[in-house]
């Protein structure tokens, strides 16, 4: 079990970056990948296209638009942030190191650049889990070898659907690997990987929990690919096992390793899936060059050199994959062979135990983005391009047997030269690494190399492979007997019984070869075995009566060329119909000639089953020696047909020689090939972009075709008079309003302003033209028709260019002839309105209820009696209102101000020296101002008031004097109702008395507010029904008394005028004399009664209603009454109280 | 057995009249007093408890009668307001229990509402 820092999912908490790949139709697929995309993803999408070095990109501008994510092209330096798409610019490679981007130059010429691998392995190696790849539209295969690598360092990988990609090149390519994880459209992406990476999430949160219950499930899971692939993963490193198959978990949805286990037991393809899964590794040409060129000085050029000569190199590729490493080494050895001019005896085995992989490897064709690994030189010589793909040349190809052959449960190979096993010890536990090792030291011969990758070593067995270089693991097998590693490290476990077979066999092999050697070497006839071409591969026996040895350089192993004669003609035929049809062939009686005579032999050519092919040469007649050695004419057959086959060689050497050429041309024309596909590529997505841009242009074009067509129409019907010039005054355009003033016709464009005639009465206009043009302010002025019948307002101004420079002026005329008529009407009608409101003393006012601010006229000012500050706020000026009146107000302005109402409102303004105002006011809401406006006239109103105060006082006043009298009426019914018996005395008298009280009342002012009553009129009304009966005189100064005194005063003189018509003057007829005098004294007004007395009429003064009514009448005045009788006059002397009187 | 009405009003025709009325009644008048000052001072020696009750004029030469009313309806005394102008309402608010007789008023009213103080005295006719 591992320490849980190094499971993957303890850093899942960080960004998940996903590197999206595209090329050629990939703007279309990024728009639809990245639309749906709603913040927050939780992601962060970088994006490499390939792009036109040359060509500014506008990618950024184009997807920005189509998504909610920030769209930005890096600058290089970036640190990576969720929800944000970085572009990749164009020119540069993309690389990202701890979550920092950065820019890269390209090593490669245009055409052989692979930017989305580039960025792909830059990712998986520094995000690892956190990596997620994307591969889009495109033509080529760029992105197929960074997806190994992100799928090695457990990211996941997506692939567009190839049916929707505008061009399914990337894509098939991608899913060719076998290693995609999803396949998907363009819109369904980003759900995918959103679902992925929560799904991750989720599943680190329960944590170790959950990794140990996977753990739990390895050997469960090992035992079923056992069973079903037949491969035992069980040494593999458990911390890989467990991260991979907690990927697929993901990739499925299964949430809990026994889930897992069973799909994998029930489903065959996942089994599948997860076998692939399991193997991935990346594998490359020439993966880590500087190694490479080591193992060719260090290994393959001494192997070369120092070969025995009848015996290949043999090298052995275990865990080949792909057989890019094969091709690699192949090439290497071709390469040095051609070099040295050496032959190229080299038998290379690679072998693996994945089939799909072996048959990639089989067919020897590649991503042409591959190609970039392999150095030129070899590149060349090595590969042929067929568009975007390359196939290794067939002799490179022939060299190599990619065979099945597991490593763990299989034999080893032997007498190996060279073994390289790369990255592959990496994915072993170290118990199954410590098994791998004596196995290789068996089957590497003493002197051969092991070749290791990078972070791999021998560990323990240092002592069985010295390093010659540690740095490129390099090591040299130790010299000393191999010790067969009985105990194959996946033997105990294999089943089928095949294989236990040939375990048994293997373990009795040591003896059983030295018996087959010895029999074959001693009792067995001569034999040899050949390749397809006839090469020689091994011999056995006594061979030399049958081939002349020992073989000459220039012959090579051919065993056609080293037969003997006689046999030679034979070997041939017979070595092609046996290859042919897989069969024995015998040929019968055939009699080689040898030095020293014939030997008749059959020659049986047996097939074996790896395609090689034996060759037994038995004796059937005896030994002839060579009868003449002299003579030579046996010969000629054999001259004819060695001549023909010289010539054939000779015919295929110029063969070859032409096809190379040819090769060479095709190679060349094939480099101009690739670099045309990789611009056309790059000219495609720059023609998407600028296509695009495009449309859009369009757009607007389209847009300004409307504003443009909104303006001439504007142009044409405006009665506005416009005229546009430009910097020389030579006019642009104008309105066919302008036409009345300038007679312009179309083609007075262009014409200088200056030359036009104008119905205008002056010309300043030209000056005004020329200021503004100039770059002066804009002008405004008046202007005058000749006839003097119109006013035009001449506005200048200046023809602003977009980018905000003055090309020109423009000419503004309009007619304002009406509009100041109506202006001087509305002066004239203001001033009669000032006057009015003068005169009427209204004040006008103005209120914004939002503001609380107000705005008074002076009148205004006057009827509040506010001044300066306190008359420009509402709550001041409410303030000034009567208490009593103030809601009612306010609740006028609010309904009005909301718009249900006119304002009219009575109340009372306290003033500041304390007294009243009545004010009146009237107000409406302004229409259609904002922010909204109360404007209202007020009114004094106090004299209305004051006069309506007053009425009501008087008929009160009037009320209660009306009352009153009836009240004394009343009491003097009652009390003339006690001193009468008859009634019609009782009704005169009183008939008589209400008389006299109505007479001195009509005295009384009827405005009732005058409270004085003049002394001689109240005693000239009193008297007035006796003025004939006798001489009445009346003297004394003008005495004002009191309205109280008038009811008294005039009941007593009655009452005394009654008893001067009974007794006194008044009945004497006109001898009879009345005066009375009135005088004022210091506290005292004195009234003296003076009447002639008639003789015999006798007066009884103090009884009857008379008396009671003077009594009560003295007594209300406050005055007292005295009275002196002589025999010829009476004197009444009456002495009010100087209070009763009123100062005039 | 209190037998005596106060009675205060400035014109005396008027007082002459009621004067007759309360004696035509069997009862004797206290006053009439003019004024206010003189009511006052009437009221300050003389004993509520003589008192039926007191028959005011409102309006009085110098000022209206309620400073006196108060002082009387302090003492228990039942008011029989006679004037000409005071508002019914805001009397009986201020007095209540007190009787309102409007000027001019006939002597029968007059009677019956003194007639009625005297039959239910004035702690009963205050509880009306």
């Amino acid at each position: 079990m591992p320490p849980l820092s190094a499971d993957p999912a303890g850093d899942s908490a960080a960004l998940p970056i996903v590197g999206i790949g595209a090329s050629a139709g990939g703007l279309e697929a990024l728009r639809d990948m990245l639309a749906p995309a709603r913040a927050p993803t939780g992601m962060a999408f970088v994006v490499v296209q390939h792009l036109d070095p040359n060509h500014e990109s506008m990618l950024a501008q184009l997807l920005d638009r189509h998504t909610s994510l920030e769209v930005l092209q890096s600058e290089g330096g970036e640190r990576l942030q969720a929800d944000r798409v970085y572009i990749i610019p164009p020119g540069h490679g993309l690389a990202i190191r701890k979550g920092v981007l950065h820019l890269t130059d390209f090593a490669q010429p245009r055409g052989l650049r692979r930017p989305i691998d580039d960025f792909f392995l830059s990712l998986a190696t520094d995000q690892q889990a956190n990596a997620a790849c994307v591969i889009l539209s495109g033509t080529g295969a760029d992105g197929t070898t960074g997806l190994r690598a992100v799928k090695e360092h457990g990211g996941v990988c997506v692939v567009q659907q190839p049916e929707t990609a505008r061009y399914d090149g990337m894509p098939l390519s991608a899913v060719g690997t076998g290693l995609v994880d999803f396949v998907k459209t363009p819109g369904d992406i980003l759900g995918c990987l959103t679902t992925f990476f929560s799904r991750r999430s989720g599943a680190s949160e329960a944590d170790a929990q959950e990794a140990s219950v996977v753990a739990d499930h390895v050997d469960d899971l090992c035992r079923v690919l056992r069973t079903a692939i037949g491969h035992d993963f069980s040494g593999y490193k458990r911390s890989t096992l467990i991260r991979r198959v907690e990927r697929r978990m993901h990739v499925l949805g299964i949430e809990t390793g026994r889930a897992y286990l069973e799909r994998v037991r029930r489903d065959s393809d996942e089994c599948e899936a997860l076998f692939r899964d399991l193997l991935i590794n990346v594998t490359r040409f020439f993966r880590d060059a500087e190694f490479f060129e080591t193992l060719r000085t260090r290994v393959i050029e001494p192997l070369l050199r120092d070969r025995a000569p009848d015996e290949d190199v043999r090298v052995w590729i275990p865990g080949c994959s792909s057989g890019e490493e094969a091709y690699s080494i192949a090439m290497l050895f071709a390469e040095a062979a051609r070099t040295t001019g050496q032959p190229l005896a080299v038998q290379i085995f690679a072998t693996d135990i994945d089939e799909q992989m072996l048959g990639q490897a089989r067919e020897g064709t590649y991503p042409a983005a591959a190609l970039a690994d392999i150095p030129a030189a070899l590149r060349e010589r090595y590969t042929i391009l067929h568009a975007d793909r390359f196939t290794i040349v067939p002799h490179i190809r022939d060299m190599i047997r990619f065979s099945n052959h597991s490593l763990v449960k299989d034999p080893p190979f032997s007498r190996i030269d060279l073994l390289s096993c790369r990255n592959l010890l990496i994915y072993f536990d170290d118990r199954l690494q410590q098994s791998i090792m004596p196995l290789f030291h068996y089957a590497i011969r003493p002197g051969g190399f092991l070749f290791l990758g990078p972070s791999e070593s021998v560990g323990r067995f240092d002592h069985l492979f010295p390093p010659i270089d540690q740095q490129a693991r390099l090591f040299q097998r130790s010299p000393g007997a191999p010790s067969y590693p009985i105990d194959l490290p996946g033997s105990p476990r294999h089943r089928t019984p095949r294989r236990e077979r040939e375990d048994r066999g293997n373990s009795s092999l040591g003896d059983e070869s030295a018996v087959v050697r010895r029999l074959v070497d001693r009792y067995a006839p001569p034999a040899l075995l050949l390749d397809q071409d006839g090469g020689i591969l091994a011999a056995f026996g006594k061979l030399g009566r049958y081939f002349e040895f020992p073989v000459t350089r220039t012959g090579g192993s051919s065993a056609v060329t080293l037969a003997r004669p006689g046999l030679r003609n034979v070997l041939g035929p017979l070595l092609r119909q046996a290859r042919d049809e897989k069969k024995r062939h015998v040929a019968r009686d055939v009699a080689v000639e040898g030095d020293f005579g014939t030997q008749t032999v059959e020659v049986i050519c047996d097939p074996l089953a790896d395609g090689s092919l034996l060759f037994v040469f038995r004796e059937n007649g005896p030994f002839q020696p060579a009868q003449d050695r002299d003579l030579n004419d046996l010969e000629p057959g054999d001259d004819h047909v060695e001549a023909l086959e010289d010539e054939l060689r000779l015919t295929r050497h110029r063969l070859r020689s032409a096809v190379e050429e040819l090769e060479t041309a095709n190679e060349e024309l094939k480099s101009s090939n690739e670099e045309m596909m990789s611009m056309n590529e790059e000219l495609q997505s720059t023609n998407e972009e600028l296509s695009t841009v495009n449309d859009e242009l369009k757009g607007k074009v389209d847009q300004l075709t409307i504003a443009n067509s909104d303006l001439r129409n504007f142009f044409e019907t405006t009665s506005l008079a416009m005229i546009v010039v430009d910097a020389e005054l030579r006019i642009r355009s104008f309105t066919e309003a302008a036409t009345a003033i300038f007679p312009l016709k179309p083609t007075d464009r262009g014409r200088p302003l200056t030359d036009v005639t104008t119905r205008l009465a002056t010309s300043d206009y030209l000056d005004d033209a020329r200021h503004v043009a100039a770059g002066t302010e804009p002008t405004q002025r008046r202007v005058v028709s000749r006839d003097g019948k119109n006013v035009f307002s001449l506005r200048v101004l200046p023809y602003r260019t977009p980018a905000g420079g003055i090309d020109g002026a423009t000419l503004l005329l309009t007619d304002i002839t009406e509009a100041l008529a109506l202006e001087r009407q509305l002066a004239a009608e203001r001033e009669r309105l000032d006057l009015a409101v003068k005169a009427g003393g209204i004040g006008v006012w103005e209120y914004c209820p939002e503001t609380g601010e107000t705005i008074l006229d002076a009148v205004e000012h006057q009827l509040f009696d506010v001044s300066g500050e306190e008359a420009t706020r509402m709550d001041d000026l409410i303030g000034r209102i009567d208490e009593a009146d103030r809601s009612h107000v306010e609740e006028a302005l609010r309904r009005t101000a909301a718009g249900t109402g006119d304002f009219e409102a009575s109340f009372r303004v306290r003033l500041k020296d304390g007294s009243v105002r009545w004010i009146k006011g009237f107000g409406r809401l302004v229409t259609d101002s904002r922010p909204a406006r109360l404007v209202g006239v007020s009114i004094d109103v106090t004299p209305e008031y004051a006069v309506a105060e007053t009425r009501e006082l008087m008929l009160r006043e009037m009320n209660h004097r009306v009352k009153n009298l009836f009240a004394i009426v009343g009491g003097m019914v009652t009390a003339a109702a006690r001193s009468h018996d008859d009634v019609r005395t009782f009704a005169n008298d009183l008939r008589e008395r209400i008389a006299a009280l109505g007479r001195a009342h009509s005295l009384a002012s009827p405005t009732g507010e005058q409270q004085a009553i003049d002394l001689y009129g109240l005693f000239e009304a009193t008297l007035a029904p006796y003025r004939d009966h006798a001489g009445i005189e009346m003297t004394g100064p003008n005495v004002l008394v009191s309205r109280d005194c008038l009811s008294p005063l005039a009941l007593m003189l009655h009452e005394w005028a009654t008893n001067s018509v009974k007794y006194g003057a008044l009945g004497a007829g006109p001898a009879g004399r009345l005066t009375i005098g009135w005088h004022l004294e210091d506290d005292a007004l004195v009234v003296e009664w003076n009447e002639s007395r008639r003789s015999g009429t006798q007066i009884a003064p103090g009884k009857g209603f008379g008396t009671l009514l003077v009594d009560t009448s003295a007594r209300q005045l406050g005055a007292s009454v005295s009275r002196e009788i002589a025999d010829d006059h009476y004197r009444l002397v009456l002495s009010l109280p100087r209070a009763v009187t009123v100062d005039g | 057995m209190a037998d005596r009405v106060m009675l205060v009003e400035d014109e005396l025709f008027v007082a002459l009249d009621v004067q007759m009325t309360v004696e035509d009644a069997g009862l004797t008048v206290e006053g009439p007093y003019t004024s206010l000052a003189e009511a006052e001072a009437a009221i300050a020696h003389l004993d509520p408890h003589a008192l039926l009750c007191a028959i005011l004029d409102v309006r009085l030469r110098d000022g209206e009668v309620f400073p006196a009313a108060d002082r009387l309806k302090a003492a228990g005394v039942p008011i029989i307001f006679h004037s000409g102008h005071a508002d019914q309402q805001a009397l009986q608010r201020r007095y209540p229990g007190a009787l309102v007789c409007g000027k001019p008023c006939s002597p029968g009213t007059l009677r019956n509402s003194i007639e009625s103080i005297a039959q239910h005295g004035p702690d009963q006719h205050a509880a009306e």
